[in-house]
This record gives C-alpha cells, structure tokens and sequence, in this order.
C-alpha cells in the first residue's frame, strides 16, 4: 500500500517537533518534502538530509523503494 | 570489508568524479540519474559511471557505504557530494564550480553559467 503525503508529514514532524515541515505529493509515488530546523545549523546539506532520510528509515525505502521519488529540501531558519 | 565496498572504495579513489547511476553516462534508466549525468555531460566534466542496476550488490552496497538511502550519487576526490537534489542546488548555486575548482576537477564555466540562466 502506498505511503502518502500525510504519513510522511507525520513521521517527520516526529522527528523534527519545533521544526517546520510541509510535504507535497498526491499521486502515492512522486513526493516533494521540506524540512526546516534548528538542528540543521552549521550542517551541510548531506547531513541535513541525512537526518530526514534517517526519520523515514524503514518506512519509504525498498528496491523500487518509494524513497527514490522524495525530492527533499532542507534549511536552518535563517 | 565486504569485497563491493572494497570495490567502491577503490573506484573512489582512482577516479576524481564518479557517479553511482541507474544506467550509464550515454543511457541513464532513471530521471534523477539522467539529471545529475546530464550536468556533468553538458559541463564537460570527466567522470567514471557506475551502472548500479546492472549489480544488485552494488545497488545496495553503495546505499550502505555513504549511509545514503538513494541513487544517484556523486563523488569526488572519493567525498560524497550527494544526491540529485543536492546536485542541482549546488549547480544552481554556483556551490558545485567552487567545489571542482577547489579539487582541480576541469568543467566548462560558461556551459554552467548557462544552465544557471536557463533556470534563472
């Protein structure tokens, strides 16, 4: 069964609780996520997004993986 | 270490850029991949494909190896750059000249200048 938009949201709001956190994506497959957080301050893009990918371990990825179709943004609140 | 790491370890460091891809340089197979490879075709830039589709081991091993859950991925002087998302913000950014200007990787300036205006 396909993840949707709102588990995503949820999962990452679970890990991101003072964060700011909207996702998009309808279509069950093809995802748009952003992430902003103070946690990511001073972090390079890789490991902001390393930190997402790891709230969603589990839950996205397998061989066609459901994951590769996340296009992800993150930022610190400037 | 497991011999695919060994072999992606080896392939990082003997090759200044390399793309772990879905297809190759000429025929990707994936949007994203084709993204990222398309960059790097229209920059000029001299880097080794690997087609992770054609190994399953390799499919997974590079996932386990940069802790990163998805493909493709770029690498240069054997550092993880990231992902297509990470690649076209840092092209847009001018972040990916800065990095292949400061590990002496040729591209052409004016092929990524253009891209920058095409996505103005």
């Amino acid at each position: 069964m396909a993840i949707t938009a709102q588990e995503i949201e949820t999962l990452l709001k679970d890990a991101f609780p003072e964060g700011q956190v909207t996702v998009q994506g309808d279509d069950g497959q093809h995802f748009a996520a952003e992430v902003i957080d103070a946690s990511f301050k001073g972090k390079n893009r890789v490991q902001q997004q390393r930190s997402v990918y790891a709230a969603l371990k589990g839950k996205m990825d397998g061989s066609n993986g459901e994951l590769h179709a996340l296009a992800l943004t993150t930022k610190a609140p400037s | 270490m497991s011999d695919v790491k060994e072999t992606i370890q080896k392939t990082v460091t003997d090759n200044s850029v390399v793309l772990f891809m879905k297809g190759t340089k000429e025929m990707p197979q994936c949007g994203f991949s084709s993204r990222v490879a398309g960059v790097l075709n229209y920059m000029g830039v001299e880097y080794a494909d690997v087609n992770v589709l054609a190994d399953e081991n390799m499919r997974q091993g590079i996932k386990d190896f940069s802790d990163w859950p998805t493909v493709p991925q770029l690498y240069v002087k054997g550092e993880f750059v990231g992902g297509c998302d990470i690649i076209t913000e840092m092209t847009l950014s001018g972040e990916l000249d800065t990095l292949f200007d400061e590990n002496s990787v040729t591209y052409d300036k004016d092929a990524a200048d253009k891209i920058r205006e095409a996505n103005g």
